[in-house]
């Protein structure tokens, strides 16, 4: 898990460069294209890994409950 | 065989009684012992000589009409005059007096009031001094005779109660003249022994004179001064002594006394565990309600800022996913807005769309003509047409500067 949350911020720069490279505006289309790709694979990456971290969150705020 | 009932035994003893002329009008004397004053006004008390005792009832209206409702104490020396009544229905035998002639205190009542009342003025019976009888003794000390009934009457009691109790006797006289400060010092011996957590002092039954030695000062104040609580067992429970007064606590009989020093093991037992299931409740409760603290703690500081803080990434990413797409597709528009213009652009210059606005391709010999130069009057030149060619002959050529500058 840490090993993965650690590549999360990799991830989440790495998304950052390719809104930077979209941003500017000046791809061609195939890089656009393949720019936009990129992007959307980061950002599902990087959703997941959230909702893994997420899953844990919740699951160890019902141990604390149940073990009460 | 002939079967009585109670209560025809009862009626029996009382006709008998009645009819006996010696027990009417009797005059008795005695020390008035336990007086006890009713709500309703009569009055009940022991009459008491050095042997023996019998109950007196004193009804209200005799006390009143008598004048004697302040008058009746305990140690009382007193005359009545009375009928022996027996109350059928409890099968008990008392006197009814009717008159009462009240003499001085008995010497020995007066010697005791006197050193009650010094003692008492020093500080020796000051409920602030007495210790607690500890619940579970390992080893009682009796200060008693031999002889007497209280060893005895100790053992019976404990002997159910606790087998594992221990007992020392310090053997001491318990009646005469010499008897009291041999008391106090079988007291002292008690009260040093390391083993005695401890000391039951007494005597059995027994008159006032007999009793007399529990009175002595030397025994009050060796019972004072002890370090180990004791307990006083002297007499029956109606006889009150200075040790009773001094003592951390009163046994009304020797009995009585075992049942207070000696608990029964299952009683204890019984005790330890509901103590013991307390105790666990109570653990629990307060490791429960800190669990409850830890765990709105763990929420409101950890659980919930955490998932606060996915949930921002979270939107994070989408407002990131929905910027991509809203540049992306800016940039496919704006790319095929460039492209529409390019389309528009080259159908502006397919020669057909010029055709129809009225140009046409000029030709000489299958060459295109481009220039004046290239043709001299006379020359034949075909002109094509969106729907056909011309032909057509020059006639003349005038030549000027050109319409604008081939950039190729």
């Amino acid at each position: 898990m840490a090993a993965s949350l650690k590549n999360y911020e990799k991830k989440y720069k790495a998304l950052e460069d390719v809104v930077r490279n979209l941003d500017e505006g000046d791809l061609s289309i195939a890089d656009l294209l393949a720019q936009y790709k990129k992007g959307l694979t980061l950002v599902k990456e990087c959703a997941d890994m959230l909702d893994s971290v997420e899953v844990e969150i919740q699951q160890i705020i019902e141990e604390v409950r149940i073990s009460e | 065989m002939n079967v009585l009932s109670i209560t025809q035994l009862n009626n029996l003893i009382k006709r008998t009684l009645d009819r006996e002329y010696l027990l009417k009008n009797l005059y008795i004397s005695g020390t008035i012992m336990n007086a006890k004053r009713h709500n309703s006004g009569h009055v009940y008390f022991s009459l008491k000589d050095e042997e023996s005792s019998i109950d007196v009832t004193m009804w209200s209206s005799t006390v009143m009409s008598k004048g004697l409702s302040n008058s009746i104490e305990n140690g009382l020396l007193v005359t009545i005059k009375g009928s022996v009544n027996f109350y059928n229905k409890m099968g008990r035998l008392h006197i009814v007096a009717s008159d009462m002639q009240i003499g001085s205190k008995s010497p020995l009542q007066l010697e005791f009031d006197a050193l009650k009342q010094e003692l008492t003025a020093l500080g020796y019976f000051d409920e602030s001094h007495k210790q607690m009888i500890p619940v579970l003794s390992s080893c009682i000390g009796i200060v008693t005779s031999p002889s007497g009934a209280v060893l005895h009457d100790i053992l019976h009691i404990s002997e159910h109660r606790n087998p594992l109790m221990k007992f020392k006797l310090f053997s001491v006289p318990v009646q005469g003249t010499n008897a009291g400060p041999i008391i106090a010092k079988g007291i002292e011996r008690a009260d040093k022994d390391p083993d005695v957590d401890v000391i039951i002092v007494g005597r059995g039954g027994g008159s006032m004179e007999d009793l007399w030695c529990f009175n002595d000062r030397k025994v009050v104040e060796a019972i004072y001064h002890a370090k180990t609580p004791i307990i006083s067992a002297v007499g029956h429970e109606t006889d009150y002594t200075l040790a009773d007064y001094a003592a951390d606590m009163r046994g009304a009989t020797p009995s009585h006394a075992a049942e207070i020093s000696v608990l029964p093991i299952t009683t204890l037992q019984e005790d330890l565990q509901k103590k013991e299931e307390y105790l666990h409740y109570v653990i629990n409760q307060i490791l429960q309600q800190k669990r409850g603290e830890l765990s709105t703690l763990f929420n409101r500081k950890l659980g919930i800022p955490a998932l606060q803080l996915i949930h921002k990434q979270k939107s994070l990413l989408q407002t990131i996913k929905d910027g991509m797409h809203r540049v992306s597709m800016h940039r496919m528009e704006q790319e095929k807005h460039k492209l529409s213009l390019l389309a528009k652009e080259l159908s502006l210059q397919n020669p057909v769309h010029m055709m129809t606005k009225g140009y046409s391709k000029i030709e000489h010999n299958g060459v295109t003509v481009h220039s004046v130069n290239q043709l001299d009057t006379g020359n034949t030149i075909s002109f094509t047409l969106a729907d056909g060619t011309v032909s057509a002959d020059v006639k003349t050529i005038k030549k000027h500067k050109p319409l604008y500058q081939n950039k190729r």
